[in-house]
């Protein structure tokens, strides 16, 4: 029984007519009559409640209620002086919003120009080389702005067929120092290259070579040769594409 | 008029209206005070703060607890700031100021009740502030659990585990009194009859 004895015990002061759930009323009514440590417990502690409730803290006299409700109504009325006075210190601090506003505006500010500066619409170092050029069109004189939007355009590999040729402008040659170099290879029907582009990275290109055979090595490099050599092999800012 | 358009109208700032909420619990506020600091001064101090922090931020008193409840939280973190900078659970109480004597038909009897009395008042302020408080608001302002839950936080079921255990060690206190008081009369009678050279 001394399992159920430590459950119930919580109980006990609530026992029978307290703050009980109706399984726990059924629990201790048919454990503690029969229980004689519990049964004490409970005379135990219905007797410190009885000598609570007998003891309550004495009410003062009205006297004390008359000084306590003087004191007290200077004190309320004190804070509600200073309560009314609030308003201007709440205005004062609407005084201040704009304050408050300068420093999300001054940190959009920064923001603004961090992404301007290094963003997607910042100037471009080592601005596109575009080696060749089969047959130029008059879209290569257009403005600068638009060159170097078709060379970041082209810099974006693509799924799709390689872009003409002509819409690709003809920056005056530069030392090619490309960064980071795509080979968009097209291949035409009837190359011995699978019929699919492919998208190399000049830095994985060895890795792309360590994975072929020593004949598809070399059928792609000769491959790659000829098309730079016939023109059909267009290299751009970071970019070289067969179409 | 109810606690809660009294309470609407203080909000509105209507001080006769909180004046008379204050009229309304100015007794319990008072009781609970004085079974935390066991100190009549000091709990009509705390009660008077109470009562003017529950002023000042009425506004702030959403109607969806009753007001009593929230001015017992409030008057019970009063009390309990007030322990804490004093770093001890009050002066002991004074039994003569607390009126002991009671309704007794005997002269004897009413000697012996105030002695239960003072007992038990000794064995209240040796209770950690929390079972105090769990005692005082069960027991002398009949709180539910959810309601004392709501006083001092926490859930209803931990406010449950507390009162028992605040039970246990104030019946546990009162004993060991009891059973000190038995052993130094006990002594004093063996001493009496220990022979004398």
């Amino acid at each position: 029984m001394k399992w159920q004895c430590a459950l119930l015990k919580r109980w006990l002061p609530e026992y029978p007519d307290g703050d009980l759930p109706a399984w726990g009323k059924r629990w201790l009514g048919s454990h503690v009559p029969g229980c004689a440590a519990c049964r004490q417990e409970l005379a135990e502690l219905r007797q410190v409640i009885a000598a609570l409730e007998a003891a309550p803290v004495p009410d003062p006299a009205p006297e004390f209620w008359g000084e306590f409700s003087r004191d007290l109504h200077l004190k309320l009325v004190q804070a509600a002086q200073e309560g009314q006075a609030a308003p201007e210190a709440t205005s004062s601090r609407w005084f201040r919003l704009p304050y408050l506003l300068g420093a999300p505006a001054v940190a959009v500010l920064l923001l603004y120009v961090a992404v301007q500066l290094t963003g997607p619409g910042a100037p471009i170092q080592n601005q596109a080389v575009v080696m060749h050029l089969p047959s130029p069109t008059p879209a290569q004189d257009q403005a600068p702005v638009k060159r170097e939007s078709a060379a970041k355009m082209a810099a974006v590999p693509q799924k799709s067929a390689a872009p003409p040729a002509a819409e690709v402008a003809a920056p005056p040659a530069l030392p090619m120092e490309p960064m980071e170099q795509f080979v968009t290879v097209a291949l035409e029907d009837g190359a011995p290259l699978p019929v699919e582009e492919a998208d190399i990275s000049a830095w994985d290109l060895d890795a792309e070579l360590a994975g072929m055979t020593d004949q598809e090595k070399h059928v792609f490099l000769n491959n790659m040769h000829q098309r730079k050599k016939d023109g059909s092999c267009v290299e751009g800012f970071s970019f070289c594409s067969w179409g | 008029m109810t606690d809660a358009q009294l309470v609407s109208r203080a909000q509105a700032g209507d001080l006769p209206a909180f004046e008379e909420l204050v009229q309304k619990y100015q007794r319990e506020i008072y009781g609970l005070a004085c079974r935390m600091v066991s100190d009549m001064e000091e709990a009509k101090d705390l009660a008077q703060q109470a009562f003017l922090q529950a002023f000042v931020h009425i506004r702030s008193f959403r109607q969806d607890a009753q007001f009593r409840t929230w001015l017992f939280r409030i008057a019970i973190n009063q009390c309990y700031n007030f322990l804490k900078s004093r770093k001890k659970f009050g002066d002991p109480l004074d039994c003569d100021e607390l009126n002991l004597a009671g309704d007794e038909p005997s002269p004897e009897a009413d000697l012996l009740a105030q002695e239960q009395r003072r007992r038990l008042y000794e064995a209240l302020e040796r209770l950690p502030a929390k079972q105090r408080a769990v005692i005082t608001l069960k027991v002398e302002q009949g709180l539910s659990y959810e309601e004392i839950s709501q006083v001092l936080g926490g859930t209803a079921g931990a406010a449950r585990v507390n009162y028992c255990q605040a039970l246990k060690t104030l019946k546990k206190h009162i004993q060991t009194e009891d059973d000190h008081e038995v052993a130094m009369r006990s002594s004093k009678t063996v001493a009496s009859r220990v022979p004398r050279r």
